[in-house]
């Protein structure tokens, strides 16, 4: 016997047609979320990857002073490098201003964390320099 | 014995077993258009059938195999026997001693005339077990069949038909032959729905257009699962190639601590660059300059003392001077960022 009215048929399809609808829906919402998530996730993961580059890299920052210290215009002077815990300090005597100005220039512009920087003139033409960058 | 032979041989034994397992579970009532009402059992279920008055019968030759082979021609074996109505088809191969024979029991009848009684007489789908036909429930009986005070049922060329029980002579109660003899497999289905607002053809077509559009969305629901599946993979591939810690907590506060320190380092050498920046003139020049936890130290040499207080200007416009002295020309100044 066909013991299921088949209005009810109709019924239960048609709900099932709106539970999909609406799955469907909040599934698209979901995507778009996700969607843009994953999006700022991966903008936030780059420029947190750049800063960590930057900032929390020991060895990268030991290169970089080293390859501002082989600069040719500074490769001629006699530099001092202290290597401690987490930090590493270069002293430079009686380079010229132009010698002076590249050092400086390097290191303001380059990404290493200064801890501390000193300059002193000795004579007038002769900079004793001392900086101290962070690892 | 052939296999063929042993075949039908198993067949029927099922097939008895089957009839002896219901007939010890269902009552069998005989419904004819005079039975007025029935009485049941609380929760009891029941096999009907129905008398030759609900019905179309023929004993047919087809040259047919299979019963939806037969189906297809039933129509135009009862066209012109029929009232204007719409009707149900069903056919039988009949079984004869020797197993299956070529000839069939095709029926007509409508559901409306059925489903009508079966209200009248207050029976719910729930109460039914199966429906059948006085036909396939009684051929085997040769016998006149009384079912009631006033008719019997007899065979009339393999066709029950019903006669007035004085017509009759020797007859066997219904009831009887129904307690000895098992219900067959011919059952019945009714269509309890054909008054229904929509017609059925209407029905079909809602029902698979609501099919193919619940498919259409269930795949783009299986397709759009998928994709933020990949989504999330996308999601753990970023944390794993950028190194980033599994909670947003923990990102938030490397975030943080980095953007800090970006900030105070840009903050530094801007600051530197505006103290080394002052307006000297010529003459004047930077004699020392130190830088320690924000802090500066700077020697000026000036052109003269008074020029100190321009520089000290200059510098009050982005650092704050924490003390200032000007000595022999040389200017000395603490600053704070």
């Amino acid at each position: 016997m066909n013991k299921i009215n088949p209005l009810y048929i109709i019924a239960l399809l048609l709900f099932l047609l709106l539970l999909l609808v609406y799955k469907n829906s909040s599934m698209q919402t979901k995507l778009q979320t996700v969607e843009i998530n994953n999006k700022n996730s991966l903008k936030e993961a780059k420029e947190i990857a750049s800063l960590k580059r930057a900032f929390k890299s020991e060895n990268r920052n030991k290169t970089a002073l080293n390859s501002i210290l082989n600069h040719p215009q500074l490769k001629k002077y006699n530099s001092q490098k202290e290597v401690s815990n987490s930090r590493m300090s270069i002293t430079l005597e009686n380079i010229d201003k132009k010698a002076f100005d590249t050092l400086s220039s390097k290191i303001f512009n380059s990404t290493l964390k200064i801890d501390s920087f000193m300059f002193e003139r000795v004579s007038e033409n002769n900079i004793t320099v001392k900086a101290e960058v962070l690892l | 014995m052939n296999f063929k032979y042993k075949l039908n041989i198993q067949e029927r034994i099922e097939e008895i077993r089957e009839r002896l397992k219901r007939q010890a579970e269902y009552k069998t009532i005989y419904v004819d258009k005079k039975t007025k009402s029935i009485a049941l059992g609380k929760n009891e279920r029941v096999d009907i059938v129905f008398s030759p008055a609900f019905y179309w019968v023929q004993d047919v030759k087809l040259p047919v195999k299979y019963e939806f082979q037969a189906k297809s021609l039933l129509p135009s074996l009862f066209d012109g026997i029929l009232n204007k109505g719409n009707y149900s088809y069903k056919a039988y191969k009949k079984v004869s001693d020797f197993g299956k024979s070529d000839n069939w029991l095709v029926y007509a009848y409508d559901d409306t005339i059925i489903s009508k009684k079966l209200d009248n007489l207050k029976i719910n789908d729930s109460t039914i077990h199966s429906i059948y036909f006085a036909q396939s429930e009684l051929d085997s009986v040769n016998a006149a069949i009384k079912i009631d005070e006033n008719s019997a049922l007899v065979k009339h060329e393999n066709i029950l038909i019903t006669m007035p029980l004085s017509l009759t002579s020797e007859t066997k109660d219904i009831n009887e032959i129904f307690k000895l003899n098992k219900r067959s497999i011919q059952t019945i289905n009714i269509n309890r729905y054909t008054n229904l607002p929509i017609s059925e053809k209407s029905i079909n077509v809602i029902a698979v257009t609501l099919i193919a559009f619940i498919g259409l969305f269930l795949t783009e629901y299986m397709i759009n699962k998928n994709s933020l599946k990949e989504l999330y993979t996308q999601r753990a591939k970023i944390a794993q190639t950028y190194k980033l810690p599994k909670t947003s907590f923990e990102l938030n506060s490397m975030k943080k601590g980095l953007k800090k320190i970006a900030s105070s380092q840009e903050e530094l050498r801007a600051k530197t660059e505006f103290i080394l920046n002052a307006p000297l003139e010529k003459g004047e020049y930077l004699l020392s300059l130190e830088l320690k936890n924000s802090k500066f130290n700077v020697e000026v040499n000036l052109a003269e003392p008074k020029r100190a207080e321009e520089i000290k200007k200059y510098w009050q416009k982005e650092v704050s001077i924490k003390s200032m002295k000007v000595k022999d020309n040389t200017l000395s100044a603490k600053i704070t960022i």
